[in-house]
Formats: structure tokens, sequence, C-alpha cells
């Protein structure tokens, strides 16, 4: 089965809610990206693109308009040559066209110290007279501290100074390519993926929002209106996506903020990249849903064994009055084990009722309401239930699990409203529809030449999360298991409805207490972040530009409206773009994303981001502009779908051939003095490194012994992880943190938190006598050196001697000396900037642990996989030839 | 078997292939049709939380029949501002066994908000085919709900009555300032609560009262749903023929033009045939 699901837009289940949706979202006009949701994925213009020399269209300086006062320069014919280049004689000690000392770790880009607006102007009138610092070539093969000091920062685009202003946070809405080409060929040639990584539900602590009756929007494409439109004059203004003109209702005169009238360009519509609109009754197909919540738990033998139910309610209990909502909020319970159990809570009775469903051939509803209660009404009989459930299958010895019908009980009670289902799943379905068989050999895990099983082993998860989304029923799957569940196939249930993945491999209350807290916190996150209910995004982008290929958990209804039955905060997306029409005569493009959704408290509101970005007509350019992380975790997703529909090795293959090809192709067409070692430009400095870290990560990496299901979440999270955490899980980082200083410390809120820098992912930089703390995202490994500091033992960790500390500890101690709180202070400033809780695990020699420590040290040779410096070798082999 | 200590009542629902009786099963939830299970109270220690169906369903027929029907009875309540037709509350309908296409009503609804105005009568009922509209005005509020053309309509106003007391009291002052739709979507609750209530043939008879409050509902007036929506259709009507006599000559026109074209390339094409041959002819055989 393909994995894009966009090949599945013709699926016909919901057909009513989509025309009506389609009514408001999109009247009339839609912004076909050409054939769409057909285009498979590939890595066309990578990898097969023609090997194209076709000469660059002349250069046509558009007309500057009003946005490109300093418009985007043609190079400066001198500028190949005024670029100080390392020559063979000078290669010991490669001439830097900065002053800075090569040994030294370069800022990312030059912006880390002048106030930020001012960098791009900086950078474009850089350009007139000699090479930006993204543009500074490097020489890998000389260089090994490539890491800058601090964390890696977005590229700017090249846009005058007071759109850059406004334009939309990176956090939210990020380009492989912050300089558009001007053409496809142009593309071809970079060959560097373009497309856009979108975090479009994102925890905001300050966001406008506008209520008006009338939402103002382009005629003809639909976009909403945003800072980079131009207004022609008071009464008129000209869509920046489709180049419309249109007029300016009298309503949008007056403006709100300022309480004046006839400033149209100082509306907050007009002032702001992201905002939300509160949406007039139009948007809305009929009233706006509740908050529904549905909880539905494995309470087979093995599912009691694990001790989860205790957790889970436990939790429910505690947060059941932060569970996002209003006073409608509804919840429900379905157990399953070889029948499926539901619970009636209706008001009024003394205590829960439990009707078991043994007919699990054909599912229905035992009573036709009060199996989903009123949350504030039935309040005392749902804790009751929650108090009592997990004792209650104790002593169960059913071993059998029938997922497949408790799902589809699940949908028959939500469909008529619509809302949330969270599945709690310990082990392979094993009866009813859906029931599936053990596709993993274990011992083929480490020597298997390529893996199997990717993809789904039935469609009846695709489908039953199709008829979901259909009624906007979103699925979000709790896997909690030690052995094979078949991720792949159970997946799709989340996948395609917009839920979200969560897996804790061998997970068990008394075996494993790092795993139960890691689960614990997870469920705080999840019950009580925010949410959205029947939502829709919508990506749209200049003429000229065509969106084809959508990553992320969602349903591609009609090739480009993306289907959320539920939205939450954590949710990414990507896209992939390519170039239909030249873009010959425009200095900027646009990028809107809007989403649709209503909040828990029956509100519809719309999010609207929009994102400008210069076209540019140089190879060098495009060079310049290039965003290495975002590239990387395109590729990411572009390669676990190559993977899906091709094979694994093809997907590596692919992902080594991106490095490759783009670096020949800065060597050949932007370097014009050819010396030898493996060239980069700065600013793609990182991408053999992140290419490396992609082939060793867990869902691409072969030889080392992974598990089936470990691999499939860890290309699940690849898709729909924002990219800040799939950038931690493809490379964590390192810090040493036995001799924290508050030298150079950032004060957040009176609170002193030292910055260590971050070190290269190598066993040679550990110390036996230091400690090392590495982030890899979703877990924190602490690291004791077997000589370590005495001193950091007793006032960290609270241990007399490092024999003393224990093989699984989880927490650092509270001690009230400096170092203590200095290292407290930094871990905890790690946490709070990602929505989930990392895992804390202390690790020292003798530590189960210390295996998957190992494995992050990418830069480090194993016995199947390259080391960086011999990958290097490998890349400059294949860029020379 | 599960250890059944805790307090929680188990019932099983008994297996049935008839599409009829499973209906009624699931519908069977009065203590008074259950029987204690003898093979269950063996093993439990609280023999009074086990409840089993054991008998067959289908004595009930008639009963059930009867909750299944009045359970769709009101399908639809809306209640909006009259002066701009903006919806302040809604009930979404929980209707999925009857599969009925709720959205056309749903739709006609929403235009019927926008069209009422100061003028138009207080009480009114509207029918709609096997369905009808009722409606009450006070306050510049409109409560709309849409029934099956059966239902009493004693109980729909008296519903609506009582919808309209309980949110003029509740949010009447809100009202004229409001702009967001839906604003007060949270009195969802009290709606379905109230809906319960006249659906439920057993509450209905303690609302005896509404007899007494309502007699005069004979007198309120019926119209037709297509009357109301289409007084202001005309002119949209006339907008769209136009458009389309429009498009059609544009079409014609462009028609017109490729036939001439067409026309004009074929008498091109026969007199160059003609030639040819009178050509070859003249080569092959006059010569």
């Amino acid at each position: 089965m393909p994995a894009q699901c966009g090949s599945d837009a013709s699926y016909a289940s919901h057909t009513e809610y989509e025309n009506q949706e389609n009514d408001f979202e999109c009247p009339g006009h839609m912004p076909t990206p050409g054939n769409g949701a057909q285009v498979p994925n590939s890595f066309d213009h990578l990898e097969m693109g023609p090997k194209m020399a076709g000469p660059l269209p002349p250069q046509q300086p558009g007309p500057p308009t009003r946005h490109m006062g300093l418009s985007y320069p043609s190079l400066p014919p001198g500028y190949q040559n005024t670029s100080a280049l390392p020559t063979a004689a000078t290669m010991q000690h490669p001439v830097q066209p900065s002053t800075q000392p090569y040994s030294h770790p370069q800022p990312y880009q030059q912006h880390s110290a002048g106030p930020a607006q001012l960098s791009p102007s900086l950078s474009c009138l850089s350009l007139q007279s000699q090479t930006p610092e993204s543009l500074r070539v490097v020489n890998l093969l000389q260089e090994r501290n490539l890491l800058p000091l601090g964390p890696v920062t977005p590229p700017t685009p090249c846009l005058p100074q007071d759109l850059q202003k406004i334009n939309c946070h990176p956090e939210v809405f990020r380009s492989t390519l912050t300089s558009i080409p001007q053409t496809q060929s142009l593309l071809n040639k970079a060959k560097l993926p373009l497309g856009l990584l979108l975090h479009p539900f994102k925890d905001l602590s300050q966001l406008p929002v506008v209520t008006s009756s009338t939402i103002v929007r382009c005629r003809s494409c639909r976009t909403y209106i945003n800072p980079f439109v131009t207004f022609l004059d008071q009464r008129r203004w000209k869509c920046n996506l489709c180049y419309r003109v249109n007029d300016v209702p009298e309503e949008f005169m007056y403006n709100p903020v300022s309480r004046s009238y006839g400033e149209p360009h100082k509306r907050p519509e007009v002032q702001n990249a992201t905002l939300e609109f509160i949406a007039p009754s139009e948007y809305m197909l009929r009233p706006p849903q509740p908050a529904v919540y549905l909880i539905v738990l494995d309470v087979s033998h093995n599912a009691v064994e694990t001790g989860y139910l205790d957790v889970v309610c436990q939790s429910l209990l505690e947060n059941i009055n932060a569970l996002p909502g209003d006073s409608r909020t509804k919840i429900g319970f379905i157990t399953f084990d070889s029948t499926i159990h539901f619970y009636n809570l209706q008001e009024g009775l003394s205590q829960p009722q439990m009707l078991i469903v043994s007919d699990i051939e054909d599912i229905f509803l035992p009573t036709p309401d009060s199996l989903l209660v009123n949350l504030n009404e039935c309040k005392e009989l749902v804790q009751d239930l929650l108090r009592s459930l997990p004792q209650m299958f104790g002593k169960t010895m059913e071993t059998q699990c029938a997922l497949g019908p408790a799902l589809q009980a699940a949908f028959k009670l939500l469909s008529a409203t619509g809302g949330r289902v969270s599945v709690f799943q310990t082990q392979l379905p094993s009866l009813g529809v859906g029931a599936l068989k053990s596709r993993e050999d274990p011992n083929q895990r480490a020597s298997a030449k390529d893996i199997q099983h990717l993809s789904p082993a039935t469609d009846f998860y695709k489908k039953l999360a199709l008829d979901c989304s259909g009624q906007q029923v979103a699925v979000d799957l709790f896997l909690l298991s030690s052995q094979y569940c078949d991720l792949a196939s159970l997946g799709c249930i989340s996948r395609y409805s917009a839920g979200s993945v969560y897996y804790y491999p061998s997970y068990h209350q008394q075996h494993n207490p790092a795993g139960v807290e890691c689960f614990q916190k997870d469920l705080k996150r999840y019950l009580t972040r925010k949410i959205g209910f029947e939502a829709v995004m919508r990506i749209r982008c200049s003429k000229g530009l065509s969106i084809h290929t959508f990553h992320g958990n969602f349903f591609v209804r009609s090739t480009d409206l993306l289907s959320l039955p539920n939205v939450n905060p954590d949710a990414g997306f990507a896209v992939q773009m390519s170039i239909e029409e030249n873009l010959v005569d425009m200095q900027s493009v646009s990028f809107q994303a809007a989403l649709l959704y209503t909040s828990s408290k029956g509100e519809r509101r719309i999010r609207v981001h929009t994102m400008c970005l210069p076209v540019v007509n140089s190879l060098s350019d495009i060079f310049a502009g290039a965003d290495v992380q975002a590239i990387t975790c395109l590729l990411a997703s572009m390669a676990v779908d190559r993977s899906v529909t091709a094979s694994l090795s093809d997907a590596r293959d692919a992902m080594t051939n991106a490095s490759i090809d783009s670096l020949t192709s800065f060597r050949t067409s932007v370097l014009t003095i050819q010396q030898p070692g493996l060239l980069a430009p700065a600013c793609l400095r990182l991408f053999p490194l992140y290419i490396l870290a992609l082939l060793k990560q867990k869902a691409f990496r072969t030889g080392t012994s992974t598990r089936l299901d470990d691999r499939v979440f860890a290309m699940c999270q690849l898709k729909y992880q924002p990219l800040a955490y799939v950038m931690l899980m493809i490379h964590p980082a390192l810090y040493r943190v036995d001799d924290l200083t508050d030298e150079g410390a950032l004060n957040v809120s009176e609170r002193t938190i030292p910055q260590p820098r971050v070190q290269q992912l190598s066993v040679e930089k550990l110390s036996r006598d230091g400690a090392f703390l590495m982030d890899a995202g979703s877990v924190i490994y602490l690291w004791i050196g077997r000589n370590c500091n005495p001193n950091f033992l007793t006032q960290v960790l609270g241990l007399p001697n490092y024999a003393a500390v224990p093989l699984n500890m989880n927490m650092l101690p509270e001690l009230d000396t400096a170092e203590s709180q200095r290292t407290r202070a930094f871990v905890g400033w790690l946490r709070e900037q990602r929505p989930f809780f990392p895992i804390l695990h202390v690790i020292r020699d003798e530590s189960p642990l210390k295996a998957s420590f190992l494995q992050n040290m990418i830069e480090d040779r194993t016995e199947s996989a390259l080391s960086y410096y011999e990958f290097l070798l490998h890349i400059q082999q294949q860029v020379s030839k | 078997m599960f250890d059944l200590l805790t307090g929680c009542i188990v019932t099983h629902v008994p297996r049935s292939n008839e599409s009829a009786s499973r209906k009624l099963s699931t519908r069977c939830q009065h203590p008074h049709r259950a029987t204690p299970a003898s093979d269950l109270t063996a093993e439990a220690t609280q023999p009074s939380l086990f409840e089993v169906f054991t008998q067959p369903a289908k004595t009930y027929d008639s009963e059930v029949w009867i909750v299944e029907v009045s359970i769709n009875m009101i399908l639809l309540t809306m209640i909006a501002r009259v002066a701009d037709g903006l919806p302040l509350a809604a009930s979404m309908q929980e209707d999925e066994q009857s599969g009925r296409d709720l959205q056309h009503y749903q739709s006609q609804a929403k235009q019927l908000c926008r069209k009422l105005n100061a003028q138009s009568p207080n009480r009114c009922t509207l029918e709609a085919g096997v369905m009808s509209f009722h409606y009450v005005i006070e306050h510049g509020v409109c409560y709309l709900a849409l029934c099956e053309a059966v239902f009493p309509k004693k109980l729909v106003f008296g519903y609506l009555e009582d919808l309209q007391t309980e949110f003029n009291e509740q949010h009447g002052k809100k009202v004229p300032t409001v702009s967001r739709p839906y604003s007060f979507i949270e009195f969802d609750v009290y709606i379905q609560k109230t809906k319960k209530n006249y659906i439920d043939s057993r509450a209905r008879r303690n609302l005896g009262s509404i007899n007494t409050e309502l007699q005069d509902v004979q007198r309120i007036m019926v119209a037709n749903i297509e009357e109301v929506l289409q007084r202001g259709e005309a002119l949209s009507a006339l907008d769209t023929k136009a458009s389309n006599l429009s498009s059609l000559s544009k079409k014609y026109r462009s028609d017109a033009k490729y036939l001439n074209t067409r026309s004009i390339y074929a008498k091109i094409a026969a007199g160059a045939v003609f030639f040819i041959t009178l050509i070859v002819y003249m080569r092959f055989w006059w010569i």
C-alpha cells in the first residue's frame, strides 16, 4: 500500500462533509497544485533529475516593487573572484574571508552578535562587496569542529528589514531554501529539496485574535489578507499569491486598535504574520462540536500484568478538571479483551454499570445514549469508575484481545459528534476484524539485508481511520508492549485520522520505572494540552509554485485540503514543492497556511500563518539561503516514504546521494577555483553530519539489532514531529556538565542557567574524569565517568563515590549546593523548551542503557557503520568523480 | 469470569441475529426486564449487582418501537438573534441510526433564521414535507425546532417556551452585544436535558401543565417553508438566470466562431484537393 495518503484522495467515504467544508474553506476556484496527489514520493529532483546543463535564464531583474526597495541584487560579476578561497598552498591553514581562526567554532550566522533585524540588510549589502558568511567555503575534511556554540539558528531570509521584522517565526513556518529559485531548472541544478516545514498549532505566548463579521480574503484564490499584500490605494489591495486586485471592504477601513478610519494597512491583519480569526457562521457546517473524549483500554491479561491501568486511571483522576473543554464536555469509556465492555454512566445511577457485548463479529452499541456522558454532570460516576477500574480486571485470565471491534465500537459511539479516541493497547490484536499476526523474525533484526514489513499488513486500520476522519474522530494510539505489536499496521489508525502515536517499549510497572514515569508525564501533557476539533488546513503558495506531497498525520481531501479531525500543539507537517512556472519577474513569493478548527470551548477559529521569501536567480544565492536543518528534516520524511514504498536501502542511498549531489553542484557550479578537499558552504557544513546521523538513526540504521516496532515508531516520529524535536532525535546535543560555570549564563526570570557548549558526538570527547549530559529530545542521559570529579558526585548527585551510582537513577537530588542548583537549572531549562517530559537517565559504565547512549555517538565508527571522517571521504570520492 | 467485587453493575447484552431484536436489546435498560442470572451468582459475592438479560427481547416489541421513534422526534433545535440571524446556540442532532439527511434541514434552518424579521409572526409552524419547523420569537430571539410533522404541536411549543424562559433568564441581557456565532453554545446542555424530558413518554405525564398554558396552540399560523424561503429568492433567481444567459451567449459566440473557421478550412481543403487532383490528372493523363 502506498504510504502517501494523497494517492487516496478519491477514497469515497465522506462526500457530504467534504463538499460542505470546501464550500466555506474554498468556494470557487481552488489553486490546484497540478497533478497534486498523484505525484509519487520520490527523490526525483534530487536523484533522477535530468542532469541538465541548460543555460540559466537571462537575468531579468524585474521592476522593483514596493517591497523590494533594496531589491535583491543580481550578483556583481566580480563576486566569485573576490571570494578568498583557500588555495592548495595554504591548505593547512585555509585562508578565511573572515578573520575568525578556523579552529574556533563559527557562529552559524552572523546575527549572533548584532540585533537580529539588522542582519538581513547586512547580508544583502555584504553581497555587494564580499562573500556572505553562509557562503564561506569550508573544507569539511580539514575543519573538525563545525558545531556552533549553542543551538543551530535558522538562516534569515534576505528580505528588506521591514518585511523581515513581521515575517512568520521560523519555529512555526520554515522553508528548506530561504531564497526560492526562479525556475525549476535552477532548483534541479542546486540538487536541494524545496519544501516547507510547519508547526501550525504550536503553543504561542502571544497571538493576536481578530473578531470581525467579514474576513477579508482574495476573491479568486481565497488567500487571507496578510502583511505581504500590496495596497494600490486606500480602496484596493493586490493579493500576493495570485496577484488579483481586490476591493477593500468598508468595514476594513476602520482600525479597531487605533480607533482610526482610513488606514487599512494598520489593521492587525496586515501587521501580523501569525494571527487568529474568530470565524463567522459561514465557516460552520454544523454547530461547533463539544469536546468529546473516549478512552479505550485493553484489559486482557497481558495488559493487566503491565499495570498500566493504574497509571491511566490515576492520571485521569488527577487531570479530570484540567481536560480542555466547557460545560458540554463529554466523556466515555470502553474496555476490551475478547469481548467489548461499555460503561453506562448515566446521571442518577448509583454506580457505573458495565455492559458486555460478546458479539464482536458485528458490533453494536448496547444503549443509545448514556455511554458518552456530560463530564460535569456525571463527574462522580466517572471518578467512581476510574477508582474501581484497575482492580476490576485483577484476576482476568483472558489473553485474547479484540482491538478491531473495540475501535469499531468507538467509531460508532463518536460518529454523531466527532471527538478524540485514546486507545491503550499492549499486545498484537488477536480477535475479530483487524487481527494481526507476528511478522518479525528476531533473528533477522541485525543480519537482514533489507527490512521487510514496514508497510501495513491489512488495510482495515486505514479504512477505519478514513471513516473516522469523515466523522471528525481522531484516534490516538498508546502502545505499551514488550513484544512485537505491528506498529506499521496499527499506526495507520492514527496516521490517517490525524492522531498521534506513543510507544513505550517493554513497559512494566515494576521492571521499568523510568518508562512508567515517562508514560505518566506524557499522559499529563496529553490530557491537558490544547486541542482543536473538526479542523481542516490548507496551504497556499504564490502562483507558479505548487505543493505536491504532504508529510504528517492527516488525510488529504480534495488535492490540497488536509483533514484533521483533531489538531494538537505537538504535531508538525511538511510539504514538498515544485516550481511549475518560472518566477521571473517576481521579487518575492509568499506561503500561507490556514488552519480552521473548533476550540475546546466551542469557538470556531482560523489560525493563519504567512511567510514571505525572496526569489533569486543564481545558484550561489540559493546555496547562501539553504536551511540545513529544514533540509535534513524534509529529507528524513521523504526517506521514510521511500523506505516504505521501495526499500530501506533505497532510502539510505537516496539520503547519501542527496548530500553528494548538492555538494557536487556547489563544487561545480558555484566555486570557480577547484582545489582538493571536500568543500561546502558554511550554511551546509553540517549537512553531511546530519545525513550520517540519519543513517545511524533508529529509523534507518542497518546492521545493529533494531526491533521493527522501534524502527517504525522512529519513522512515525520523523514524519509528524515538529522540526525542533526531530533535530534532537537525529543529532542529540552533548554537554559537559561537571564544570558548569555561570560564565555566559542565561538569565530567565531570575534564574541563572549555565550555557555549556555543545560537544561533538564522539567518544573521544568523553573523558573519564567528567560528567556529560546528552539531550536526545525525548530522553536525557547523564553519563558519569569512572574517575569523575568526586566533588560533582557529592555536590550534585549526593553520592559518596562512583561505585555508589545506582544502575537506574532517574532523578537529580535537590541539594543545597551551587553545583546542584546549576545542574538542575540547566536540566530544567532543557525540559522547559519542549512540551513533553524527557526522562533523565544517569548512566555509568555498567548501566544497561549505556549501549543506547553510545549509539548516539554518531561521529564514531561502529561495526556496521562508517565514522564521520570515513563518511566524508566517501562523499569526497563521489563528489570529485 | 471477572472478579466482581468492585462497585460496578455488570450486564451481559445478549447476542442476537435479528436486527430488529438487536435494536430492542440495545434499548433494554429498565431493571424490570432483567432477571438475576443464576449462572453468575454462583461465583459472585454480591449477587444483587449482576443482572443478565435472559428473556427474549421480542416481547417488548411495541414499547421499544415507541422509544425508538420518540428519540428522533425533535431533530434540531436552534436559537438565533432575529436582527441579523446570528446563531446563538444549537443542539447537535445525535442521530446516527436514522441516517436522515439533516444537512439539508440544517441549512434550511439557517436560511430561515436569516429570513425572519421583526414583522414575522411570533409563533409559526412551517411545513417542509414530512418534517415541520416550529418557531417562537420572543425578545428579539428566535427559538426554532425541527420535528416530524406527526409530533404533537402542543409539545413542541411547550418545549420552545421552556427554552425561551430559561434562555432569557440566563443570557437575555447579553444577546444584543455578542458578535461571535454560537456564543451561548453551552446552553446546549440545557436544551438536551429539556428535550429528553419532552420526548420521553413517561416524563411527559409530568408535563401536564403545558396543556393549560398552550390552549391557543390551534390558532398558530401554518405556512409552507418554501414560501418563506422563496420570498427573497426571485431576485437571486433572476440574477442566476441572467448570468446563465450571458455565459450561454458567450459560448454561442465562441461556437459560432469555431464553426465559421471550420467551414472556411473545409472549403479551402476541398479546393486544394480539387486542384491537386486536377494537376495530377493533367500531368499523368494529358501529357
